[in-house]
């Protein structure tokens, strides 16, 4: 049992990282050269190289455009957006104590994209981050309050609250686009609740990657409280943890994280479910690792999540969020399954 | 040097928990705290440990209170091993145990210089020394409780508060749970654990305080309080206590309830 019990835990948290880092890279690389127009790995690096000033080579205009205009932004921001909702599933999982708790399935991602259709229609487009904050932060406390409305906090509640609050969020965004859209109604309700990165700009990954930054280094430096909430909120509090503090300043983090990534991609699922217990099988538990490295491998599966998305079906997308569903929704019924095993 | 609580006070939905609660014993004791089911001895507990806020009173180690101190620095004070604690995540023991290290570093910072050491030695102080790679869920109940004590001896606390550390444990973990606490105290540290079976009470405490309804009852060397007077007045049950041949120490023989009595 010993012998088995942690088996794969044999690398250590940086080399991991290292792995993973590095076939980011690889792969961020690799994404920006598949699609119609043909790209070498060599001129996805000549042209942007040129384009921050260090050296590198002149594209011809058409295809520096495709890797510096469309590809490589698009890219950038899977790769953020993926480890921005990884991450933000850590902090839920482990400051609900629920391993079922994911952005999506608690119904931020159906808020946050409510919000930032609502400011749209208003045509303030400019404060689009902030409202999708606003409408996670606001899905969340409405969740937690309907799954402790009948009792104690339970995983199966929280969960179902997330549902509802999830399905009324999205019928309410559908509506107000089908109400107010000139264009494409179906392909825009589509982009917002099962996500896309068809829109992406520099714009996009600029408040990505900023919310990655900004939100989640701090996130990461604060990973040891997070490790205090293992066994509940009393053993936590006798760690000296401020707890209803630590709860609200972490859960308003990772609303924040999701607002801002939903805001460039609408709501895409089962990212922030999938990758930390992956990790987690990788490295324990310990959140100064889980949390980095929950980024990592959560940047690298919707880099590829999304090329697939963009490829698998020739020139018409599909929305990123069934490819991240035909993954994830197995990875739940699993750890659903396993809860109940386990009980 | 002692461990002084005057007047703690606790009450939730306009029912009083915990009332007044005082009592006295010498630093480095072993009390035991007794009672019925539903007498407050869990909140009197997690009151001392600061995890609830009491509504009054006060606790004092050794003359300083520590309602007082920030949160961090009663956490290296003050260490409290909950009942049946659970955990969903797949930690290992080591893990659990590096959770006592958190009140000793910055909560922006990584695990300190001589965590590692710390950690090893908790572990060895509890006889685990050769679980810290296996799986915290994967162990006995005996053996979790073992990790529990490894993780508050990391917190190196003075005060150590235990909320029925031999529950669902067979015969031989619970001694060797109540001999490892024995030897702790031995070390200087006072310990207040809150026990259900009276003869173990017996005969690990120094000292026992008994709760009913919320109120200390009884409080003093576990000569004094255990007898079948008390022991019929608060748990209305009929008992005899007479001296262990061996120990000498109280020895409680049960003869029915006091309504089936009646």
């Amino acid at each position: 049992m010993s012998q088995t019990d942690i088996a794969v835990r044999r690398l250590s948290g940086t080399a991991w990282g290292t792995l993973l880092a590095a076939a980011l890279v690889l792969s961020i690389t690799a994404a920006v050269t598949i699609g119609p127009a043909s790209i070498s790995a060599f001129d996805v690096w000549g042209s942007a190289l040129k384009h921050l000033g260090l050296g590198g080579i002149r594209l011809p205009g058409l295809l520096d455009g495709i890797v510096w205009d469309l590809r490589l932004p698009r890219v950038l921001t899977a790769a953020c957006v993926g480890a921005g909702l990884a991450m933000s599933g850590v902090v839920m999982q482990a400051i609900t104590r629920n391993a079922l708790a994911d952005p999506y399935l608690l119904g931020l991602s159906s808020g946050a994209s409510l919000g930032a259709v609502a400011v749209l229609l208003l045509g303030v487009a400019i404060l689009l981050p902030v409202a999708a904050f606003a409408g996670a932060m606001a899905a969340l406390v409405v969740t937690l309050a309907l799954a402790t409305a009948s009792g104690s906090l339970t995983p199966t509640k929280t969960v179902l609250a997330g549902l509802a609050i999830s399905s009324l969020a999205s019928s309410v965004t559908s509506f107000v686009i089908f109400w107010s859209a000139q264009g494409d109604s179906y392909r825009e309700v589509l982009g917002w609740l099962m996500g896309s990165l068809g829109g992406a700009t520099w714009q996009s990954v600029v408040i990505s990657a900023g919310a990655l930054l900004v939100v989640g280094s701090p996130i990461v430096a604060a990973g040891r409280i997070l490790d205090g909430f293992a066994f509940g909120d009393a053993s936590a509090a006798s760690l000296g943890i401020n707890v209803p503090a630590v709860r609200w300043v972490m859960l308003a983090a990772a609303a924040l994280l999701t607002g801002a990534m939903v805001a460039v991609s609408g709501s895409i699922g089962f990212v922030g479910l999938i990758l930390p217990h992956m990790v987690r099988l990788l490295v324990g538990t310990g959140h100064r690792a889980l949390l980095p490295l929950s980024a990592l491998a959560g940047a690298l599966f919707l880099v590829w999540a999304d090329t697939l998305a963009r490829s698998v079906l020739g020139p018409v997308e599909v929305p990123v969020g069934i490819i991240t569903a035909l993954v994830g929704a197995p990875v739940f019924a699993l750890l659903l399954w396993r809860k109940g095993a386990a009980a | 040097m002692t461990l002084r609580v005057r007047g703690l006070s606790y009450g939730i939905g306009g029912k009083q928990i915990v009332c007044n609660a005082g009592f006295e014993v010498p630093s480095g004791a072993v009390t035991g705290v007794l009672g019925p089911n539903g007498a407050g001895k869990s909140t009197l507990l997690h009151l001392m440990a600061g995890t609830l806020p009491a509504s009054a009173g006060e606790v004092r180690l050794d003359g300083e209170d520590l309602f007082l101190l920030r949160r961090k620095d009663r956490a290296r004070r003050v260490a409290l091993v909950e009942q049946d604690a659970r955990t969903e995540l797949s930690m290992t023991v080591r893990e659990v145990v590096l959770l006592g290290r958190t009140p000793h570093r910055s909560m922006l910072a990584g695990d300190s210089a001589g965590d590692p050491a710390i950690t090893a030695a908790a572990l060895a102080a509890v006889g685990m020394q050769d679980f810290g790679h296996r799986l915290f869920n994967t162990l006995s109940g005996g053996e979790r409780q073992r990790v529990q004590l490894a993780r508050s001896l990391a917190q190196e606390p003075r005060l150590l508060l235990l909320d029925e550390p031999t529950n669902h444990l067979d015969i031989h973990a619970q001694l060797s749970v109540l001999s490892l606490v024995r030897r702790l105290s031995a070390d200087g540290v006072t310990v207040v654990a809150a026990l259900h079976d009276l003869n173990l009470a017996a005969e690990f405490c120094d000292h026992l305080m008994v709760m009913a309804g919320g109120q200390v009852v009884a409080a003093g060397p576990v000569g004094d309080v255990l007898t079948a007077e008390l022991i019929e007045r608060v748990y209305a049950v009929k008992a005899e206590v007479f001296a262990h041949p061996v120990s000498g120490r109280p020895v409680v023989a049960y003869s029915g309830t006091v309504d089936a009595v009646v």
